[in-house]
């Protein structure tokens, strides 16, 4: 019969019940190798008892003074304000830990940033609302970005299709080779093509050179040839009382929209 | 005419008791009072010294482990609630700072076992008129010491807190911080750890 270790254990070791190890006793007389696991159990017992003795000890009350009040040695009282001083960096942490979240909850990963580093979108309206469109520099700047191309392009698609419509005169393909529209370079060709074909005038041949024309790579390209742009600003000339108009070399310098 | 109030005896006496108990001295000892520490000290130095030596079995080095062990209780005593016993306390000190010698001593284990083999001899272990009892006793205190020593050091605490020290397993189970069933588990494995390392030399010592 197999017999559960740990009951073995405690058989020997004497914390069984009275009934169960009598009990136990009585099956095991039967089992040798229970039997003998039980004796090598009773064995280590009696031999523990045996460790129990220990030699003297030397050690005295004096050394024991002298370790504690020589040392000067004294009780540590509990502070509760060196308790408090200890988890108040920890503390201070996990505000700060939740005002971060809460703020990133509520604006976005945007109001983490200083506004002066905020995207060129916000530099450009924080221009236009300073009504400062006299300062064709901070403009340039906002739109010089990795993503100003598109951006501007599509500003020009939409600020700028009357000049195409002006500038489609009827030429030769040959001798404006290089008229561009800025502000297509994500339309396909079909798509540029029936869009000229609208805005000419009927006389204009259906073969219009526009339709050889390729889209503009950049915008700076493409504002080479473009005509000159005049803005109108808030303040107003002394003599003639009307708005003061600046004209704009490059079309790239000019915001549109606000 | 005036009648004295005096106490009744009984409550004298366990006022007295009280005065004198582990937690009153402990009291004293907090405000200031080193005397009180002293008999704590007195009361319970050889408490700590057994299981000290059974745990790192050389005289300096327990009685090391006894000294650390009072000025440790003696700095923290601010730390001690009154709610656990003061011996299971001091006995929970004791084991840290044991663990703490058993590590940094590792490396030296092989020559501590052979010392400690060599310096039981002087034990009054088999004090029978008979010879050969006297020797086999004598040889299995060696083994199991032998077998003790190189237990890790978890179960070694358990042999010696509960078969050596026979502590119960409530006390055990306040010194170690776990339940009274982890108590007797950890009992349990450390028994078979023991039987496992003792089993091979059983054979060599029994007549």
């Amino acid at each position: 019969m197999n017999y559960r270790d740990e009951d073995l254990i405690k058989l020997a070791f004497g914390e069984l019940d009275e009934t169960e190890a009598e009990t136990l006793r009585k099956e095991l007389a039967a089992d040798a190798a229970a039997s003998s696991q039980i004796g090598e159990y009773n064995w280590i017992k009696e031999g523990l008892s045996d460790l129990r003795p220990v030699p003297p000890m030397q050690y005295s009350t004096e050394r024991l003074r002298d370790a504690i009040l020589g040392e000067g040695l004294n009780v540590r009282k509990r502070n509760p304000l060196a308790l408090i001083l200890a988890w108040t960096p920890a503390g201070a942490f996990g505000v700060a830990a939740v005002i971060t979240g809460v703020m990133l909850m509520r604006t976005g990963p945007e109001s983490l940033v200083p506004a002066n580093l905020q995207s060129e979108t916000s530099l450009a309206q924080v221009a236009m609302q300073m009504d400062d469109l006299h300062r064709p520099l901070l403009a340039e700047r906002a739109f010089r970005t990795l993503d100003d191309q598109v951006r501007a392009s599509t500003e020009f698609k939409v600020g700028f299709a009357p000049v195409a419509e002006e500038t489609a005169e009827p030429e030769p393909k040959d001798a404006s080779p290089k008229v561009r529209f800025a502000a297509q370079p994500t339309r396909s060709a079909p798509a540029v093509r029936r869009e000229t074909q609208r805005t000419l005038t009927p006389e204009t041949p259906a073969a219009a050179p526009v339709m050889e024309v390729a889209a503009p790579e950049t915008a700076d390209a493409a504002t080479e040839q473009a005509p000159p742009i005049v803005m109108i600003g808030s303040e107003d000339d002394a003599r003639t009382g009307a708005p003061i108009a600046t004209e704009v070399r490059f079309d790239a310098n000019v915001v549109v929209g606000g | 005419m005036s009648t004295a109030i005096t106490a009744p005896a009984s409550y004298t006496a366990r006022v007295e008791l009280d005065r004198d108990s582990d937690n009153a001295l402990v009291r004293l000892a907090r405000e200031g009072n080193y005397e009180a520490f002293e008999k704590l000290f007195e009361r319970h130095r050889q408490l700590v010294y057994r299981f000290a030596y059974q745990m790192a079995p050389r005289r300096d080095d327990a009685e090391d482990i006894v000294q650390e062990a009072f000025v440790r209780a003696y700095q923290n005593l601010g730390r001690y609630r009154d709610e656990a016993k003061f011996t299971t306390w001091l006995l929970r000190i004791v084991t840290n700072l044991c663990t703490d010698h058993a590590r940094m001593t590792h490396r030296r284990q092989v020559l501590e076992q052979q010392e400690a083999g060599e310096g039981l001899l002087w034990m009054t272990v088999g004090d029978t008129d008979d010879p050969v009892a006297n020797l086999e006793a004598q040889r299995r205190v060696k083994a199991l010491r032998k077998a003790l020593n190189a237990l890790p050091t978890h179960h070694r605490t358990m042999i010696i807190l509960r078969d050596i020290e026979e502590r119960d397993y409530n006390d055990i189970a306040a010194i170690l911080g776990c339940t009274v069933g982890g108590a007797k588990l950890r009992v349990l494995r450390a028994r078979r750890a023991l039987r496992d390392r003792v089993a091979p030399l059983i054979g060599e010592e029994k007549p």
